[in-house]
């Protein structure tokens, strides 16, 4: 394999290397690895067999982030995570956040439906309740359960620990510490500091394919230049780098950058109108000075507004209010790094294989009290991202990369061969995400 | 609202029904925002570009969809 095989365009880090203001460590270092899955069987992302391997070997042993911790600040708060065939109640106590399996111990009944606070979690059925800790404190006709032993019949445990304002939780009660799973991430982003920032939005929505499909079309730049060909004058697309360290992976997108797939020399300012989507027949939303560049121009704009948010003694170098710095820990989590706001999260839905929940949070930084967290935006299948106008132009871009998925997941099904293939640079996100899957749960059902 | 396509210069331009006409050397034609080709002589566009031009015709025609004032409401 030719690991020296690379785009024409530009490397990353020589464009950030002439930027004006350097970039923290963290982007300056590279880490490709050549990984030996090239291809994936299609009954990865389409068959029950698979889905139900994930669920015995996944999801109930790996750490996943079940909400952040603003979700849930009073003692009482609880909240849903659910996981496929999973339902876990995330709740803080007295004691600080615990979570427990949203399951009554009597007849089996989900215990909680929904979000809300309360000192206890009363089963709907016969009342059977528990403490926000998971100890049993109440039994209707206690005399009718002689065999129950009350100090031993606690809802059962789900670990919890939480990094960056996120809660994390695994099911699996011997499962490694989180700060070792997370590995190196923590070091890549302490600057941009994800415990102080706020849910400015939240928008969650069913999507017609395996939850590896929708999680997949965003872990890479290489769909760009067919699928968002509008964005090509200022996007380094083939550009991009992408680094692997443990059990998270990155990419960074250049922006401000034209896409070496055009035949054409953008100048800064076309660069810039890409950026800032403006249409051919309207004004631009600035202008590029003589000399000036348009990813300079971009990051200026930024640095105006969130300088006076996070301070004046953080450095907000271009790299980190320009570009695309999207990261994955496996296997479904995506904080985008810098001064983006962007965190998706991927899981299946229910036992279906062909649906899964994605979901897209905004995180800003603030000054002074913490606001209030967005409450979640549920949009129904059928509508589109731009219901959501709380996501801004991103919306927008939701809706070209779904034009994909749904056509996707039927194509998977009536693909005649047995696997797909990845492309060796472009696709490092995904080798990596499916070489540490195999690990978990095998390459195929069989 | 036009744009010009990056690699074929053809430009796509809204109307205010929501079809967006493709002109690409001359030759044109009208398409919605799933690809399908309404009329005119030039049949084929790019899917991508044209939902891109459709999402816009949404997002300023669902100004007084009622989700979008409940989702005005989280901001």
């Amino acid at each position: 394999m030719n690991m020296k095989a690379h785009s024409k365009g530009i490397r990353y880090q020589e464009l950030i290397a002439s930027d004006a203001i350097a970039p923290p460590r963290t982007l300056t270092l590279e880490n490709p690895i050549d990984l030996p899955t090239t291809t994936v069987p299609v009954a990865q992302f389409t068959s029950r067999a698979y889905h139900d391997l994930e669920m015995l070997r996944l999801w109930p042993r790996v750490w996943q982030m079940a909400c952040r911790e603003e979700e849930i600040p009073n003692v009482g708060d609880h909240l849903l995570y659910e996981v496929g065939r999973f339902s876990i109640i995330v709740a803080r106590s007295e004691a600080g956040i615990r979570a427990h399996h949203n399951v009554c111990l009597h007849r089996g009944r989900k215990l909680v439906d929904r979000d809300g606070n309360g000192r206890a979690f009363t089963c709907a059925f016969h009342g059977f309740t528990w403490n926000l800790d998971g100890t049993l404190r109440y039994i209707p006709s206690r005399w009718d359960f002689p065999d129950v032993q009350d100090d031993k019949f606690c809802l059962t445990p789900v670990k919890v620990e939480t990094w960056g304002g996120f809660v994390f939780i695994n099911m699996n009660p011997a499962a490694e510490p989180l700060a070792k799973f997370l590995g190196d991430l923590p070091t890549h982003f302490a600057v941009w500091k994800p415990e102080d920032r706020y849910i400015q939005a939240h928008v969650a929505k069913v999507m017609p394919c395996n939850w590896k499909v929708c999680q997949e079309a965003f872990m890479e730049a290489y769909h760009v230049v067919l699928t968002h060909p509008q964005l090509l004058p200022g996007i380094g697309d083939e550009n991009s780098q992408y680094d692997v360290w443990g059990n998270f992976s990155r990419a960074i997108t250049p922006n401000g950058t034209p896409s070496p797939h055009l035949k054409w020399q953008p100048s800064e300012q076309e660069m810039f109108d890409s950026m800032s989507d403006r249409p051919y027949d309207e004004p631009a939303v600035a202008e590029v000075p003589n000399g000036g560049r348009a990813r300079q121009l971009s990051a200026a704009a930024s640095r105006v507004s969130l300088q006076g948010i996070v301070g004046d003694n953080v450095v907000l170098s271009d790299a980190e209010l320009a570009d695309s710095i999207y990261y994955t820990l496996f296997p479904n989590f995506h904080p985008w790094g810098g001064y983006n706001r962007i965190v998706y999260r991927f899981r299946p839905l229910g036992d279906d294989p062909d649906r899964s929940i994605m979901e897209c949070y905004f995180l800003s930084p603030f000054k002074g009290e913490r606001p209030q967290p967005a409450k979640t935006h549920w949009l129904a299948e059928s509508e589109p991202w731009t219901d959501a106008p709380e996501l801004g132009l991103l919306a927008r871009v939701f809706e070209q990369d779904c034009a994909n998925l749904g056509q996707v997941q039927a194509g998977l099904h009536a693909m005649q061969v047995p696997e797909v293939v990845l492309a060796r640079y472009q696709e490092t996100k995904l080798r990596h995400f499916h070489h540490l899957l195999e690990q978990w749960v095998g390459r195929t059902a069989d | 609202m036009k744009y010009r396509h990056p690699l074929t210069s053809a430009i796509y331009e809204l109307r205010e029904d929501g079809l967006i006409t493709v002109d690409e050397k001359g030759v044109k034609g009208v398409f919605d925002g799933d690809g399908r080709n309404v009329s005119g002589e030039l049949t084929q566009a790019d899917l991508h570009l044209l939902g891109w031009m459709r999402s816009k015709h949404l997002t300023r025609t669902n100004q007084n969809h009622p989700s979008s004032a409940d989702a005005r409401r989280h901001r």
